[in-house]
C-alpha cells in the first residue's frame, strides 16, 4: 500500500508493504474408515474446497499419524490457485490402539489444529479354542493339554479360560493387545477326572468373542489284571491308554 | 519535511477482518492532506488532512482489509 502526503508547495510517497491475506479457511478432513485391523491402509484426505477465500499465501501442512511417522506438505494458496486442491496419505499402523492422527495447518496469520481419531483393532470374531491333544475332548487326568486359540488376530489379546476345576489361566492387562499375539500353546493337566465344562473368552479394545468348551477327564487304567486260577494262567493286559 | 509512514504491526502479513493502526508522521509540512491507498475497492483509499494552517507532524487512520 502507498501513502502520499501533499500540500500546495511539496508532496511525498510512501510504500507501506503489507499482504493482506485470509486466514486457513476451507479445509475437510476425512477418513475412508476410522477402524481397521493392523497393516490395513487407512486412507485420509484433506481437501481445500472451491468455495475457500484466497489468498491465504504459504500454506503448511504437517502430519502427525502418531505412530512415528509424520508427513509434511507446503503450497502457496494464491489468488488464482486452481481448486480444489486435496492431499491424500495412505497409512496402516502395525500396532493396535487408538491413534489421534493430527494435522497443523499453519499460514503467516494463523494455525489450524485438526485431529481425526481412528482405532486399529483385529477381529477376534472367528476366534475359537481347540484342545492339540490326541485324546481332544477326552483328556486323561493328570496328563498335560494342549490348548491353542486358533483363527486369530496377529496381535495380542486379553483372555481368560476356566477350566471349571477351580482354575483359570488369564492374561486381562492391557500390554498384550499391544504386542504380536504370542499366545502359541496354552498348557492345562487337569489332576482329578471329571467333566469340566470349560469357558474362555477373547477381548481387544473393539471386539469380544466366548465359547466353551466340555472336556471329559478320565483316569487311565493301568496294569488290568486277570487271572485265572484254575488254568493257573496269567493273562495281563492293559487297555485304555489316552496317549 | 522527512516523511515516514508505517503501520503499527511486527509482521507484513495482515489478517483479513482484522483492524489495523496506520501511521504517518513529519518534521514539518502545514496544510497537508495525506491520501492511504489501501486497496483496489470502494473505500480503499481513506483520505485525511491537517486543519487550515495547522502543522503537520502526525496522524493516523484505522483500517480493516476487506479481502
Amino acid at each position: 500500500m502507498t501513502v502520499t502526503c501533499f500540500n500546495l508547495v511539496s508532496w511525498e510517497k510512501r510504500i507501506i508493504p503489507v499482504a493482506p491475506l485470509y486466514d486457513v479457511n476451507g479445509y475437510n478432513l476425512t477418513v475412508d474408515n476410522t477402524l481397521r485391523q493392523t497393516n490395513e491402509d487407512f486412507n485420509f484426505v484433506l481437501t481445500f474446497d472451491i468455495n475457500i477465500s484466497l489468498p491465504m499465501k504459504n500454506v503448511t501442512i504437517n502430519i502427525d499419524f502418531k505412530n512415528g511417522v509424520n508427513a509434511s506438505y507446503l503450497d502457496d494458496f494464491h489468488d488464482t490457485m486452481v481448486l480444489p486442491v486435496q492431499y491424500s496419505d495412505s497409512l496402516s499402523y502395525s500396532t493396535q490402539g487408538s491413534y489421534n492422527v493430527t494435522y497443523t495447518l499453519t499460514n503467516p496469520i494463523s494455525t489450524v489444529t485438526l485431529v481425526q481419531s481412528v482405532r486399529v483393532w483385529d477381529n477376534l470374531l472367528n476366534t475359537t479354542l481347540s484342545c492339540l491333544s490326541t485324546c481332544d475332548i477326552v483328556a486323561c487326568a493328570e496328563t498335560q493339554m494342549t490348548f491353542s486359540f486358533r483363527n486369530t488376530s496377529r496381535s495380542g489379546f486379553k483372555f481368560s479360560i476356566d477350566f471349571n476345576d477351580g482354575t483359570i489361566m488369564s492374561d486381562v492387562g492391557d500390554a498384550i493387545m499391544f504386542d504380536v499375539n504370542k499366545l502359541t500353546t496354552l498348557n492345562y493337566t487337569y489332576t482329578q477326572a471329571g467333566t469340566f465344562n470349560v469357558t474362555w473368552y477373547v477381548v481387544n479394545g473393539e471386539y469380544n468373542m466366548s465359547g466353551e468348551y466340555t472336556v471329559i477327564a478320565q483316569r487311565q487304567i493301568v496294569d488290568f489284571q486277570v487271572i485265572s486260577f484254575n488254568l493257573f494262567i496269567f493273562y495281563r493286559l492293559v487297555i485304555g491308554r489316552c496317549n | 519535511m522527512h516523511f515516514q509512514a508505517w503501520v503499527d504491526h511486527p509482521s507484513m502479513y495482515l489478517a483479513v477482518g482484522d483492524n489495523y493502526h496506520f501511521e504517518a508522521s513529519a518534521a514539518d509540512g502545514s496544510d497537508v492532506t495525506l491520501v492511504f491507498i489501501m486497496q483496489d475497492v470502494p473505500g480503499g483509499n481513506v483520505t485525511v488532512s491537517t486543519s487550515n494552517g495547522q502543522l503537520f507532524t502526525y496522524l493516523d487512520i484505522f483500517y480493516t482489509f476487506t479481502g
